[in-house]
């Protein structure tokens, strides 16, 4: 589904990636760790389209995939580090402006049942700066899954929600890959991630240090490798 | 992309209605000026009817400037989002544009009584001829505002370069719209449709240009 080989970015002189390879095909679910300025949230903003790499060849379904690409920019779904949602429209209002974006058909239908899915349902009419901020994540994170990406893109997504909000997270990542989606997510989440993960990823210094399945590396040599990667500080 | 324009256009009208951001302060701002000119000129001694064109223009440019320099900083964090939704960006210079006319016409709709009642000089003659000059003129400082607007959105000194764009590039059309008005108050109807076409030269270049070159702006 989507494939990206040696990517890299600079800005101005500094090598932000250095190199990234990185694949994930329908139902995987790869997990990306480090320590901050390691590479992930940059790397996630270069597979979401939202800048092109330096160099490298990054390729989704089989075409390579570019920024302007509005076809591919439909097939996506991506949760940044802030929610992101209008303040001053209301739940539904923001999901219903999306849905209407990505020419969604039953764009209300699915905005209510998106909004219940994410226990927003009795809030959708209320305007969205009276949210708490693990609300507004939820939100988010069914503004991401409206339009049922196939490539869902996630940056610190349990980043503010509750436990039970991180519960709700983690079905929707699941239940993503069960439909034959894929997912990529940057946590720091360990024992979380390592859980969801179909694959891991720990990166430093925009390389990947360490990959394994969760099947063939138990969690402490997971641990360890994240460890190894923290112990170098950051960029 | 007229389409998501239309949209995005719907959540900024209902955003500004919701949170009067842009136009309440704006409004103020222009009718505080036209209050202060009254003062300073003391229209009751001195016929302003030869300098009013300029100041009123000078004053719906300067409130305008507000309201349009502050339409990409409102809910700014949320529509980076817009970035990455399947549309051609050009509909957002197009929903912005939009919003930027709408909210200019108001405020002109506003201040253009106030000055004539508070600088005591009436409309212009030829009212109709006056509105589509006041019509020609916002679009164009709209259009230009925007295309700068987006350009200064995404530096750190977006406050400092917004005006160090706009005020030099809009100076054709403020000079076009002030001259347009003194030809109505002079009553030379030719020389203001020779203006007139000068301001929708302007208008045309401002809208054309931008739109196909949004995506650049939002880039750099």
């Amino acid at each position: 589904m989507l494939e990206g080989r040696q990517l890299r970015l600079f800005l101005g002189s500094r090598a932000i990636l250095r190199g990234v390879d990185v694949a994930v095909g329908p139902g995987e679910c790869l997990g990306l760790f480090g320590p901050n300025g390691a590479g992930k949230s940059t790397l996630l903003s270069i597979l979401s389209l939202q800048r092109e790499p330096t160099s490298g060849a990054l390729r989704m379904f089989g075409a390579p995939a570019h920024v302007d690409d509005l076809a591919l920019r439909r097939r996506l779904g991506y949760l940044g580090h802030e929610p992101g949602v209008f303040l001053g429209l209301t739940g539904m209002e923001n999901l219903v402006f999306y849905g209407r974006l990505y020419r969604l058909s039953g764009v209300a239908r699915r905005a209510e049942a998106a909004l219940s899915r994410v226990g927003l349902g009795p809030f959708r009419h209320e305007i969205v700066r009276n949210y708490s901020a693990g609300m507004r994540q939820r939100l988010a994170l069914a503004r991401a899954t409206l339009h049922q990406p196939d490539i869902l893109l996630l940056d610190e997504p349990h980043q503010s929600l509750d436990p039970a909000g991180r519960d709700l997270l983690d079905a929707e990542i699941r239940s993503q890959c069960q439909r034959g989606g894929a997912v990529i997510f940057a946590s720091h989440e360990v024992a979380r991630g390592y859980r969801l993960a179909t694959r891991l990823m720990v990166m430093r210094r925009g390389k990947v240090e360490w990959q394994a399945e969760p099947a063939s590396a138990p969690e402490d040599e997971f641990r360890r490798a994240l460890d190894g990667a923290l112990g170098g500080g950051v960029r | 992309m007229i389409r998501a324009a239309g949209w995005i256009l719907w959540k900024d009208i209902t955003l500004e209605f919701r949170g009067r951001e842009l136009l309440v302060p704006a409004g103020v701002f222009g009718l505080l000026i036209a209050m202060l000119y009254g003062f300073a000129f003391d229209p009751a001694k001195n016929g302003l009817h030869g300098t009013f064109p300029g100041l009123l223009w000078l004053g719906i440019f300067f409130a305008s400037f507000l309201a349009v320099g502050r339409a990409f900083s409102v809910e700014a964090e949320a529509s980076q989002q817009l970035l990455l939704a399947p549309i051609d960006r050009g509909s957002l210079f197009l929903a912005k544009l939009a919003l930027n006319i709408l909210l200019t016409l108001v405020l002109a709709a506003v201040m253009t009584p106030a000055f004539a009642i508070l600088l005591q000089t009436g409309l212009p003659p030829e009212t109709g001829t006056f509105l589509l000059i006041e019509a020609l003129g916002l679009v164009g400082f709209s259009a230009a505002g925007t295309a700068m607007g987006a350009l200064a959105a995404q530096t750190r000194l977006r406050e400092l370069l917004l005006p160090a764009l706009l005020l030099p590039f809009t100076s054709p059309l403020l000079l076009g719209v002030v001259s347009a008005t003194k030809a109505l108050y002079g009553g030379e109807v030719a020389a203001a449709g020779n203006w007139i076409m000068l301001i929708a030269i302007f208008d045309v270049i401002f809208i054309v240009v931008p739109v196909l070159l949004f995506e650049f702006l939002t880039e750099v």
